[in-house]
Parts: C-alpha cells; sequence; structure tokens
C-alpha cells in the first residue's frame, strides 16, 4: 500500500482533472455558447446565468452522479462476484425498476402524479427485487447463487413489462418506451444537489468498503477466512449498489452499459485493487456520462438524443473493441 | 490444543461425517488421512463452519463455532488445497492475514503489519534477510505451486492462530517443494507452539513429518493415534481396501508404507 500511495494519487488526481475539464466543457458547449466565466461577468438574471444556473449544471451535475454511481456500482458488483461481466442490471434491480415505471403508466400513477409517481414506482420496484435478492442470499448463500437469482428475475421483470406494454394504450406505451430510453432532461437545480448529497454518500461508503472487497476477490469463503464477516458484507453491499442504482434509474430512466464498461477498462488500466477502483470508477463513470450527455444534446439540432441510447452506443462499441482487441497482462495491485 | 466432540456434518448428496472425537496436542502436527471420500476435507470445512455441522470444537478450551468470525480468525487459519492465480503482490497477499485484527474503517495496513508480514516472508523462504522489492513485488500468478503454498502458509502465520488447519498442502507439487512445505509447517509449528492438521494423501510423508494420524474411513475415526500406531499394517489393509506391505525408512525408523505389488 505505502509504495501505491504516487499510483493512487497520479490516477485519482488526473481523473479528477479530466472531470473538471469535462464539467467546464459541458457547461460552455450547447445551442448559446456560453464560457463558465460569463457567470461572474453578468447581471443575476441573465439569460447566460439563467442558462448555466437552471439548465447546465443541473444537467452536468446530474450527469456526474448518476454515471459515477453506476460505474461504481458496476465495479462494486464485479468485485463481489468476482465477474466482469455483472453490473446493477445483470442482477434485475433496472428490469425491477422498469416494471415499476410501466405499472405506473398502467395504473395512472404516472399521468396523476407525474416524475414523482414515476421515480416512485421505479424506486419501489428496485428496492423490491434487492429485498428478494437478499432475502434469497438469506436461504441459500453464496455469490454464484445470488448472481444466477439475479439472471432469473432479470428476465422474468423484463417479461412482465413486455406484458404490461401489450396491455397499455398506444400513448402510454409511447411513454413508457422513451422513459426506458434514459434522459436527463428534466433535471432541475433542486433534485442535481439532492443528488449530489447522495452520491457523495454513496461514494464514503463505497471506499469504506473497498478494503473488503479487496479480500472478497480471493473467494467468498477465503474472506470470511480472513475474519471478513460475508453474512454482513454481502447484504451490505448489495443494498448499496441497489439503493445508488435504483436512485439513478428513479432519476433518468434506463441508462445502461456505464456500470459494465468503465470498471471493465479501469481494471484492465489501473488494476483490481479497489481501493483506487472504487474511486476511480465514481469519477471515470461521472466523466463518460457527462461527455455522453454532451453528444445526446449537442449531436442533432433541434432536439437531442436520448442519454441512454447515446451511451449504448458508445459503451456498447468500446466493449466490442475490448472484446477483440488481444489482451495484455494486467499487473494488478490488492 | 483442539478438541473435537461428537462432531457430525452432512452433505445433501448423502455423505455424513459422523461423530467424530479427537483431540490434538499443543506444538505438534496431525494428519488426517483415508481414502478419497472418507471426510478428510469435509472435517477441515465442518470446523471452520464452511458447512453446517453439530457438536463442539474447542480450541485452547474456547468454543471455536461460538466466536465471531474475526475471532475465529484470531483463532484458526486455513491454508486452502489451491490459491488462485491471481495478480495479487506477494506482500500485498500476505499482509491481507492481518485482516482479522484491523478495524473495519482501516483502509490500509499498518507498518507492524507490513514487518511482520515480512518476517513471515522469511520464515517460510520467500524472502531473503534483506528486503528485495523486485521479489516482493512478484504476483501470485508469477509464483509457481509450491510458492504460492509457502505464500498462503505466510499468510496463515500472519494471522498467529492458536491452530493451522491445512488442506492437502503438498497436493499438486513436486517431491522437492513437498518436502520443503512440510519441513516449514513443522518448524513455524514448533515456534509458534500452534497445532496443525493437515488432510495428507501421501502416507509416507504423513509418517515422516506428523507426530499424530486421524485416520478417516467412511466419515468415521478408523483410529486416531501417535503415527507409528495408527500405520500398521491390518488397520491401513481394512481402510484402503488394498493389500500393503510396511517396512521401516532406512535412516529415521518410521513405519514405511508401499502397496503390495
Amino acid at each position: 500500500m505505502q509504495n501505491a500511495v504516487p499510483k493512487y494519487i497520479f490516477w485519482i488526481a488526473g481523473s479528477a482533472l479530466l472531470l473538471l475539464l469535462c464539467l467546464l466543457l459541458s457547461l460552455a458547449i450547447g445551442e448559446m455558447p456560453i464560457w463558465p466565466w460569463q457567470w461572474w461577468g453578468t447581471d443575476p438574471g441573465s439569460m447566460e446565468k439563467t442558462i448555466l444556473s437552471q439548465l447546465r449544471l443541473p444537467r452536468s451535475l446530474t450527469a456526474l452522479c448518476i454515471g459515477g454511481m453506476l460505474s461504481m456500482s458496476g465495479s462494486i458488483l464485479q468485485g463481489l462476484f468476482k465477474n466482469p461481466l455483472v453490473e446493477p442490471y445483470t442482477l434485475g434491480i433496472s428490469g425491477g425498476a422498469s416494471l415499476g415505471v410501466a405499472l405506473a403508466f398502467l395504473m395512472g400513477i404516472a399521468q396523476q402524479w407525474g416524475s414523482l409517481g414515476i421515480g416512485g414506482f421505479a424506486f419501489i420496484g428496485a428496492i423490491a427485487i434487492s429485498l428478494i435478492l437478499l432475502a434469497y442470499h438469506r436461504h441459500r448463500p453464496g455469490t454464484n447463487n445470488l448472481l444466477l437469482a439475479g439472471i432469473m428475475l432479470s428476465i422474468l421483470c423484463s417479461a412482465a413489462t413486455t406484458l404490461l406494454l401489450s396491455l397499455s394504450t398506444p400513448e402510454n406505451m409511447t411513454q413508457i418506451i422513451y422513459w426506458t430510453m434514459g434522459s436527463l432532461s428534466h433535471s432541475t437545480p433542486a433534485q442535481a444537489f439532492s443528488l449530489c448529497g447522495f452520491a457523495i454518500a454513496g461514494l464514503c461508503a463505497g471506499i469504506l468498503l473497498s478494503q473488503r472487497l479487496n479480500l472478497m476477490n480471493l473467494g467468498e469463503q477465503t474472506a470470511r477466512h480472513l475474519g471478513v464477516n460475508t453474512a454482513v458484507l454481502v447484504p451490505c453491499l448489495l443494498l448499496l449498489t441497489s439503493l445508488l442504482t435504483a436512485v439513478c434509474v428513479a432519476t433518468a430512466g434506463i441508462i445502461g452499459f456505464v456500470g459494465l464498461v468503465v470498471p471493465h477498462i479501469l481494471r484492465r488500466l489501473a488494476g483490481s485493487d479497489y481501493r483506487l477502483l472504487v474511486p476511480l470508477s465514481f469519477i471515470v463513470g461521472g466523466i463518460f456520462l457527462v461527455l455522453c450527455d454532451l453528444l445526446a444534446r449537442s449531436l442533432v439540432h433541434p432536439g437531442q438524443l436520448p442519454v441512454g441510447v447515446v451511451c449504448g452506443i458508445l459503451g456498447g462499441g468500446l466493449f466490442v473493441y475490448l472484446l477483440v482487441k488481444p489482451q495484455k497482462k494486467q499487473n494488478a495491485s490488492a | 490444543m483442539l478438541q473435537l466432540e461428537h462432531v457430525s456434518a452432512a452433505y445433501p448428496s448423502g455423505f455424513k461425517l459422523q461423530d467424530i472425537c479427537f483431540e490434538t496436542t499443543e506444538g505438534r502436527i496431525t494428519g488426517i488421512i483415508g481414502p478419497n471420500g472418507s471426510g478428510k476435507s469435509t472435517l477441515l470445512k465442518a470446523i471452520c463452519r464452511d458447512i453446517p455441522a453439530q457438536g463442539s470444537v474447542k480450541v485452547q478450551g474456547k468454543e471455536l463455532w461460538k466466536m465471531s468470525v474475526a475471532e475465529r480468525a484470531r483463532t484458526v487459519a486455513i491454508v486452502p488445497q489451491n490459491i488462485e492465480k491471481l495478480p495479487v503482490p506477494l506482500l500485498d497477499f500476505v499482509m491481507m492475514g492481518r485482516t482479522p485484527f484491523k478495524k473495519w474503517h482501516q483502509l490500509s495496513y499498518s507498518e507492524a503489519d507490513r514487518a511482520l508480514a515480512m518476517e513471515k516472508l522469511r520464515q517460510v523462504g520467500l524472502a531473503g534477510d534483506a528486503e528485495d522489492e523486485n521479489a516482493l513485488k512478484r504476483t501470485l500468478d508469477q509464483l509457481s505451486g509450491g510458492e504460492r503454498q509457502l505464500a498462503a502458509i505466510a499468510r496463515a502465520l500472519c494471522q498467529e492462530p492458536q491452530l493451522l488447519l491445512l488442506d492437502e498442502p503438498t497436493a499438486n507439487l513436486d517431491l522437492a517443494h513437498q518436502v520443503s512445505v512440510l519441513q516449514v509447517v513443522g518448524k513455524v509449528v514448533s515456534e509458534a507452539r500452534a497445532d496443525a492438521l493437515l488432510v495428507i494423501h501421501d502416507i509416507n510423508l504423513a509418517s515422516a513429518f506428523c507426530h499424530d494420524l486421524l485416520c478417516l474411513s467412511c466419515g468415521k475415526v478408523a483410529a486416531a493415534e501417535k503415527t507409528a500406531s495408527v500405520l500398521a499394517k491390518d488397520l491401513l489393509e481394512k481402510v484402503y481396501g488394498t493389500g500393503l506391505c510396511i517396512g521401516r525408512h532406512p535412516l529415521n525408523g518410521r513405519p514405511l508404507v508401499l502397496p503390495e505389488i
């Protein structure tokens, strides 16, 4: 660890600097180019200031937090399951959220309560799945069992959502489908700042549990032999990642691939020490989604693309490239 | 001292470990022998609570199964049969043995942990007197099978346990590595005044390195005595179901077991 400190500082400081640059770029670029220093140089009620404070800053902060939380959740779950293909979506958490949203539309709650109803039902769906997983883990311990249960639940939720889609009106169907594409266009300042608080709390919890994740990387049984209370740690990690994912899904809909691709690439570049990988995944996940959102609102004029679509195309492309590219030997530290 | 009282365990497949009672003596190595499927590794799993088991397991008079996970890890250390080829640096791997002594919020190991890990690495012969950074930076996937076993023993010693459990530590190793691993076990057990319980298939290695033997057959204790007493022709032939010759080692006079072919 002592020898690894300069490496950690290099990665964290470098990625944080890059994140700052991306945020500035995201604030500046749009239909009306605004340089961030115009914040200080204009009147309080000016158009530039309003656009920055009411539209671009909340949207960029939302993208940063959601990207960070999804990516960190992915890296934690990949460590927990010792499987590089696991992410919040593999475990059915997003499937539960989608089912919740489809139900909200079908029951008329989305029309009556708006985004609060959609978000609430998405949250209930995601948490319900994680509670089922936790109950199953108590009944039948072992990460492999948990992963299989997650995949099965994901398939079940997907089938149930399709059933609800087929039962809904054409108008509801369009709304549900648009929601599942993922979007950050409804971000508000209040929402963005509360999301920041949630993301910081989640990041702190992730960092505190990261050393235990290094031991989980040796296998659940070995970790237990080394004094890790896996009966507590596994549910804690699952609950943490479920909460983070539920908040993301409730805020912005389905945004896939961030939790899969970012930790995967970072593990190749920076090694598999979770004390570095967890905070680094948060920062780079944030960068990734901020850039995806920037592309989503800049590529098409007028209008914008759903950020989930841009994320899927970029993330999927990167993932295919990684699969095709010959692998170099890793030299990680744990 | 390890005391097992009426320990039983069962797998859903039907295999049962039945009413195991025996005890070890401090600072001695006890080998668990028996044919395949006799329950040797299952017994270690039962002791560690990796499988549900009934009965009582006491280490130095304290009930092992009633301890917290961390306290149990400070009392018993396990060297598994297979150590995964992970890209984890050797020193970091060995320092993981200090986990049961750390608070949950501590993210890194202390200088004292590092010094202890270095001492244990020297004890098992994986580090020289001078700190060789390159040797310590080697990752597990760059070590040979024997070196990985020694690294796992060093990690287990970092737990400063009263009982060391080794599950077939010589499996898949060549003769030189088998001898060096068992010599290290013998040395560290006598130095630490801990007990060691090891599952071993090679009866002659067991004869050479173990003070006592626990012989299992079909999940039951067939014999639990001093090594020379257990390695008797009638008992071994009955347990293994094959004809055997029992001779004497020409150098140390210990029993030498050969198949009757």
